[in-house]
């Protein structure tokens, strides 16, 4: 780390912060960083959102927060940090997210005092969020729009136009029937649910089992089967 | 716990491989304020250079970061196989963000030395990075061993990492026994154990896998 020790300008050397992470080393990561970049910066470390109180922000300057909530959780999440930015207009907030969440937080989170950044920020783009509270800044990360751009590119939408019985099929398939198990369930020949299967296979244009697979868990997959979202966990 | 650290004992180089910084620097301090092993620790940023790093020392404990992104899950499956059987020297520590049951169980099954949850206190993962320098059996953090539980029902052998690799990119059991020149009798066993391994029940778990190892 002998390079990113170079002596960079910090506009508020004095800056008192507060940082919110579920990782303990994250909030020691900081915590050893800010000491030794400013002796006289401050850090308070909370483990959940929830323990953030008006009192203490009173004395903030500038909030970090990794976010890494569960997409059922996070617009909750995403409401309590709302009021708090709407209560507290000097305090500056960073957050630290995955890709997943990048679209909801530029949604809900964004306002002229708010930074978004990437998990895997290098070191100097932290330090300037921290210690340059007030100056220009970038708000949404070079980085995380990146990852984000990565991520939604190999999407492509094929129509479909599966029959009912081939869908049935993939649906049972999909919740880990196996194809001896359809055929009984449905009373048919395991010949006919194979038929279908394969058909179905060629519709999406799907060469073997582990590509069925995949097209199964991913979005358009669970949208053209409708299956619920989030019980396709492994 | 043993506070007194035998010198025969230690690994002969410590590298942190995280690319979160924040944390980084959060293990690397923790790691260089223990006497002993401070002059080992090396900070390394990115898994590609890693590699390099692997090769050059014989008996390295990496501490790798599991990701929850399947991108980069990717990326950290693949460096542990490329330990196993390019530097089986090297220990590895999972540090795992990654909580799901199959791949916690992928990762014990390829014989990491610890695995640890990123959400464990720091003195719990101090400790159990001492303990890993003197125990020869897998350990892992409270959080972790709650959810493996029982099970572990022993490491993948080789053979069987290398079918399921194989299943895993969307051959099936017959293609994959002609390509290791094997009966598919073989194959299909191999294939049948390491999904008893892994605790999995179907064909369904198998791929959900899979997909989350191979990044799709």
């Amino acid at each position: 780390m002998q390079e990113s020790k170079a002596k960079v300008f910090l506009r508020n050397p004095f800056c008192r912060a507060l940082v919110v992470s579920k990782r303990p080393m994250m909030r020691e990561g900081l915590q050893f960083m800010m000491k030794e970049r400013a002796e006289k910066s401050s850090l308070i470390l909370c483990e959940n959102y929830l323990d953030i109180r008006p009192e203490i922000l009173l004395q903030i300057d500038v909030v970090v927060i990794e976010l890494d909530s569960t997409l059922q959780e996070i617009f909750e999440a995403c409401d309590f940090f709302n009021q708090l930015q709407n209560q507290h207009r000097q305090v500056e907030w960073v957050f630290t997210l995955p890709v997943n969440l990048v679209n909801i937080a530029i949604e809900r989170l964004l306002t002229a005092k708010t930074a978004l950044l990437s998990l895997h920020e290098p070191m100097s783009r932290i330090i300037e969020h921290v210690f340059n509270s007030g100056g220009q800044t970038e708000r949404i990360s070079r980085l995380l729009l990146q990852e984000k751009a990565v991520n939604t590119s190999d999407i492509t939408v094929t129509n479909a136009n599966l029959t009912f019985s081939e869908r049935r099929v993939l649906r049972l398939l999909s919740k880990g029937w196996q194809l001896t198990q359809i055929a009984t369930l449905l009373e048919k020949s395991y010949k006919t649910i194979s038929a279908q299967k394969s058909s179905a296979m060629r519709r999406l244009m799907l060469k073997t089992d582990a590509e069925m697979y995949a097209w199964m868990i991913s979005v358009h997959g669970m949208q053209e089967l409708n299956l619920p979202p989030y019980h396709q966990g492994i | 716990m043993e506070n007194i650290i035998s010198t025969n004992s230690l690994p002969g180089k410590i590298m942190v491989v995280v690319p979160c910084v924040l944390t980084a620097a959060g293990i690397v301090h923790r790691l260089k304020s223990m006497p002993k092993i401070h002059k080992l620790v090396s900070n390394i940023k990115r898994i590609d250079e890693a590699y390099g790093e692997v090769l050059k020392a014989t008996d390295s404990l990496v501490i790798l970061n599991i990701s929850e992104s399947s991108t980069q899950l990717a990326e950290e499956i693949k460096f542990i196989n490329w330990c196993r059987t390019v530097q089986p020297g090297a220990a590895i520590v999972a540090y795992t963000r990654n909580h799901k049951l199959s791949v916690l169980n992928y990762i014990s099954a390829l014989g990491a030395r610890v695995i640890i949850s990123q959400y464990e206190s720091s003195s719990t993962f101090t400790d159990l990075i001492l303990k890993s320098f003197s125990s020869r059996s897998m350990l892992s953090s409270p959080m972790i061993k709650n959810i493996l539980d029982t099970r572990i029902s022993g490491e993948l052998t080789v053979c069987e990492v290398q079918v399921i690799g194989q299943l895993f990119l969307g051959h099936n059991v017959s293609q994959v026994a002609q390509s290791l020149g094997r009966d598919i009798r073989t194959v299909s066993a191999h294939k049948r154990h390491a999904m008893e391994k892994l605790g999995l029940q179907c064909e369904k778990d198998l791929h959900v896998l899979g997909c989350a190892l191979l990044g799709k």
